[in-house]
């Protein structure tokens, strides 16, 4: 008796994605055996059986379509009752101004000549103390404004950069140093961890390597991991 | 040489194993073991690791937890410092000599000392470096 490859599947607690996973077979060929679109390759039969444990008899060659689950009817909520209208607040006392904003003003005004605590008091009308949190933000911005509008604008310089720049971060030197040495010829005497020395000329590096050509023809690469230290010797010795 | 060198050096010399191998044997998680052989940082604060890591490549803790000390960015510094210093630095490498010189340039990698006795150059591994101080 056989039975439908998705009645099998479900039984096996199985999706079609893991069965697909585990046999090798699309996951879309498996949608269309299991709607019945399609009857089952022989290749894939066997494939699906074998992920699903069962014997290839035991999967219908082509399946009945899967039943299709009622959906609840969707629930209507009923309609909202509208709010109603909350009264108006009253209008907040006005808060004095924080230290720190009076503290910064005064800290603007001194880059400026001709701004100092009097000349803001009596753009105010009345003493930096007196100031809501409102009219201290406002003197700030303008004086932040004229600030702005007064620096001469910044000429980006060749070496600025976004980031930190750090040796620790790159091994250009090192690069640079093997490139100039390999292009020039010159023979790198190399002591490795163990004591033993190798000599040659620079035929490549990387990052993580260095391949020497001995003086016998012998061609040697050494992983930098087992280097202690090198020197260069010119190419004339 | 650091913690995370001598580590990563351990690794080489047992044949290679990965993390995944190394994490199996020992039982400390993969990404710390990439922490220990990949940061520049202070790494290793879990002793009960460091002790698993001993047994595994076979050296007693207190080699790891002395090189823990020396992590990479502290040999950054003092290579910097020399550097900009014009102050000549000794560096002292694992199981060979010791060097004297005033650093050309020094990077993730590798250092070049322009040595105080002879004027002869040298290219100075970082892994290989035990130990330093500013002359």
């Amino acid at each position: 008796m056989s039975d439908n490859l998705w009645e099998i599947r479900r039984r096996k607690k199985m999706k079609v994605r893991d069965l697909a996973a585990k046999s090798g077979v699309p996951a879309s060929t498996i949608h269309q055996y299991e709607a019945g679109e399609n009857p089952i390759s022989q290749a894939h039969l066997r494939q699906l059986a074998r992920a699903l444990i069962v014997d290839t008899w035991d999967i219908k060659p082509v399946s009945d379509p899967k039943p299709r689950a009622q959906r609840a009817p969707a629930k209507t909520k009923p309609p909202r009752e509208p709010r109603p209208q909350k009264e108006a607040k009253p209008a907040r006392p006005p808060v004095p101004a924080r230290p720190t904003q009076i503290e910064h003003l005064l800290h603007l005004a001194e880059r400026f000549p001709d701004v100092d605590r009097a000349t803001l008091e009596a753009q105010a009308g009345k003493t930096l103390e007196e100031l809501t949190t409102k009219e201290a933000s406002e003197m700030l911005s303008q004086l932040q404004e004229r600030l702005r509008q007064e620096q001469p604008p910044r000429v980006k310089q060749p070496f600025d950069r976004h980031r930190a720049y750090l040796p620790e971060g790159v091994d250009e030197f090192e690069l640079k140093y093997l490139a100039t040495a390999q292009q020039a010829g010159d023979i790198l005497h190399v002591t490795l961890f163990d004591r033993k020395q190798l000599e040659g000329q620079i035929l490549g590096f990387s990052p993580y390597s260095i391949t020497l050509r001995q003086s016998d023809g012998e061609e040697t690469t050494v992983n930098k991991l087992a280097i202690a230290y090198y020197r260069k010797k010119g190419a004339d010795q | 040489m650091s913690l995370g060198d001598f580590v990563r050096y351990l690794r080489a010399i047992k044949g290679g194993p990965d993390f995944w191998t190394v994490e199996e044997a020992t039982g400390v998680p993969g990404r710390t073991l990439r922490e220990i052989e990949q940061r520049y940082r202070r790494v290793g604060e879990s002793e009960e690791d460091l002790q698993k890591l001993a047994d595994y490549y076979a050296v007693p803790v207190d080699e790891l937890t002395w090189r823990r000390e020396k992590w990479r960015k502290l040999l950054s510094v003092a290579l910097y410092t020399a550097q900009t210093e014009d102050h000549p630095i000794r560096l002292i490498l694992r199981d060979g000599p010791t060097f004297e010189g005033r650093v050309l340039w020094w990077d993730l990698g590798a250092t070049e000392l322009d040595l105080l006795d002879g004027g002869e150059r040298l290219v100075v591994q970082r892994h290989a470096v035990d130990d330093w101080d500013l002359v």
